[in-house]
């Protein structure tokens, strides 16, 4: 491991102004850090004068996650991450055009109760230039498992000013719908995500950054969603995204401000434009404050109907809300407050969609809060 | 040696109370001396600002205040300074102290200045005002609650200016250029021809050159006791201090570090000098390249430092 001595003086030398423009070389974190995040994302409920049938009450999931991270030996690091989610209640199965020409929505009628957890472990090898790492991840929850694998990289060069970092991932999944012959659902089906990324990242001067990558996956399989009533979707799903994001560093006013676009495009139809801000403010040495907003917008699949296609004329129907073209707009606050070697953490967002075709749309308030305890 | 390499050129100017140059490859003199001009005029803003020897200065205005007791807000540069100082502060276990200059009232380093050890009661009364942890330091608030101290950046200001004077010059366009100031050595990267920058360290007694650093990127910077230290019944005393004693410290002639930053290299060579005899251990720790010249003259060089 890097001398701790030296990395808290290059740490603090790369704060002063003037000093922070040129990187250093590529080592693994200095401590090792424990991490705990509990979650609680609650949907709100349906408007009563969508709901056709079922329960009004949508999903409420608490996610607890776990994380430790820790150098080994002086070009190595691991991480190990872990987390739990228990959610309760209902989802879209189906929707009808109503007499006066709304969409309304049957819900699954009892709630559900579900559990899902993961774990990842991440080995990491570091250069002189660069870095290069590997992850496993296994998901497990009743009706669904999947397992990945990840290989990513980055390399340093031109005066350690640009960044080069490219990565694939591949994911094996398996369908198991829970009560499959009492609904007609699919007994067991299997998908795959293969995906890969690159991306530069360029130091503009020492107080700015700019970053732009591109990345494309390909899902094939069984992608429709077992649990909606005559959901039929292609075997096939090419992704294709593009972003960019640019930080700036206000020296005087102890801020960063960062800005950044995503554009979402695939052969479903569906295309989407992300952007968002935010401003990481600190108060004090110990207190950073991080307000954002986010501003989505995407158009429907070709195939989503607002009323589920029982006829199922076309070859190809879904009314999954997901699918259908609709705008969302999100704020949120974070607060990191640090004392000694403890890093407290809360935060809250809310999410609204506004949308004409799917009365499913939904709203969610996530609310987090993390204790990091590095060593 | 003067280096008559044809398209580098040196500019030479004095600030911070040293002998400082900026040594450029460009195009004529007159367009060395326009990217030197941007080094000259932000080492000397610096100087104008955190001089203990200028009256005018916000370093002196932030005496003004330790000297009385009480409470004063400064700017997110002296901020990122103080923050700087209170980790030297942190990783030295307390020796590397920004309130030590104080003690200096009791040792005079001018040549023949002092001609017997202090009286220990001096010595004693001084070391109650220094101690970076008597200074409540949360930005941007800096306060005293105890009057009569002094606060200094001997140590780090210097080199922070050099570190800024690389951001300046790669800015502007200047990938091959050395700054020196004083001793506090910067490269913006290798020389034209993409060789390395030859940089000759001197012996301590005699200033002939000992060895030889081949620099292309990163900064070197060197603490000695002997450019200041003074004798006093046969025994040598560095201009260093130890805060907790209030007496020079005994150990290496003089310490070379070179690191990413110039200002980290100090840091370095400064602590490594007041840890003394354990100069070596600290230097090997951090990993870094160093030369370490003992008081007996003898010479250690980390397996880095060619």
């Amino acid at each position: 491991m890097a001398c701790k001595r030296l990395l808290a003086l290059t740490t603090s030398a790369l704060a002063l102004p003037g000093v922070g423009g040129i990187a250093i070389a590529d080592t693994p974190p200095a401590d090792r850090v424990l991490s705990y995040r509990v979650s609680n994302y609650q949907e709100d409920d349906l408007a009563a004068s969508a709901l056709l049938a079922g329960s009004a009450e949508r999903y409420d999931i608490d996610i607890h996650q776990l994380r430790f991270s820790s150098a080994i030996g002086s070009d190595y690091s691991i991480a190990l991450e872990s987390s739990y989610e228990s959610m309760s209640g209902a989802s879209p199965w189906y929707t009808i055009q109503a007499v006066n020409g709304e969409t309304q929505v049957a819900m699954s009628g009892a709630t559900i109760y579900e559990k899902r957890q993961d774990v990842t472990a991440s080995l990491r090898r570091y250069f002189s230039a660069g870095n290069l790492g590997v992850s496993f991840t296994v998901s497990d929850e009743n009706d669904y498992k999947a397992n990945s694998a990840a290989v990513d990289g980055s390399y340093t060069f031109a005066n350690q000013a640009t960044t080069l970092s490219a990565g694939i991932a591949h994911s094996d999944d398996t369908l198991t719908p829970t009560d499959a012959e009492k609904f007609n659902r699919i007994l067991g089906a299997e998908k795959t995500t293969t995906s890969a990324f690159v991306s530069v990242t360029q130091i503009l001067n020492q107080f700015s950054i700019f970053q732009t990558g591109i990345s494309s996956a390909r899902a094939a399989g069984f992608l429709t969603d077992p649990y909606k009533l005559a959901d039929r979707r292609p075997e096939r799903r090419d992704q294709f995204t593009w972003t960019s994001s640019w930080r700036r560093y206000f020296r005087d006013q102890r801020a960063a401000f960062h800005a950044d676009y995503r554009l979402y495009d695939d052969d479903f139809g569906v295309r989407s434009h992300t952007l968002e801000f935010a401003l990481h403010k600190t108060l004090r040495r110990s207190l950073t404050v991080v307000p954002n907003v986010r501003l989505y917008r995407q158009t429907a699949a070709e195939f989503f109907t607002p009323a589920t296609d029982f006829v199922q004329a076309q070859p190809f129907n879904s009314s999954d809300y997901r699918l259908s073209d609709y705008d969302a707009v999100s704020a949120g606050l974070r607060l990191n407050y640090t004392i000694g070697d403890y890093t407290l953490m809360l935060s809250g967002e809310r999410y609204q969609t506004t949308g004409t075709s799917a009365p499913a749309l939904i709203d969610f308030t996530r609310l987090t809060a993390g204790l990091d305890f590095s060593f | 040696m003067k280096d008559l390499t044809p398209g580098l050129f040196e500019v030479v100017f004095g600030a911070m109370g040293t002998r400082c140059s900026v040594s450029i490859f460009a195009a004529d003199m007159a367009a060395a001396r326009k990217l030197a001009q941007l080094v000259i005029d932000d080492v000397g803003r610096l100087e104008a600002k955190y001089s203990r020897y200028l009256d005018t200065s916000f370093l002196s205005r932030i005496n003004h205040v330790a000297q009385a007791g009480g409470e004063i807000e400064v700017d997110a540069e002296t901020a990122s300074l103080l923050d700087y100082a209170n980790t030297c502060y942190e990783q030295s276990e307390g020796l590397f102290d920004v309130t030590s200059g104080l003690l200096r009232r009791a040792w005079n380093f001018q040549p023949e200045g002092q001609t017997a050890v202090p009286d220990a009661t001096a010595i004693q009364a001084l070391l109650e005002r220094v101690g970076w942890h008597h200074v409540d330091w949360r930005a941007p608030r800096l306060r005293f609650p105890l009057a009569g101290m002094e606060l200094d950046f001997g140590g780090i200001v210097k080199e922070y200016a050099a570190d800024r004077a690389v951001s300046l010059l790669r800015e502007a366009g200047a990938p091959h250029a050395l700054i020196n100031l004083g001793g506090d050595l910067c490269v913006t990267g290798p020389r034209a021809d993409g060789s390395s920058w030859s940089i000759a360290i001197q012996n301590p007694e005699s200033d002939a050159p000992i060895d030889t650093l081949h620099l292309a990127s990163g900064a070197l910077a060197t603490s000695g006791s002997y450019a200041r230290c003074i004798e006093i019944e046969g025994l040598k005393y560095s201009h260093l201090l130890n805060p907790r004693t209030g007496m020079p410290v005994q150990g290496p002639l003089s310490v070379s570090v070179v690191a990413d930053h110039c200002v980290i290299a100090g840091s370095v060579a400064t602590l490594a000098m007041l840890k003394g005899r354990e100069a070596r251990q600290v230097l090997d720790d951090t990993g870094l390249a160093y030369l370490l010249v003992h008081d007996s003259l003898k010479i250690t060089r980390s397996a880095a430092f060619a």
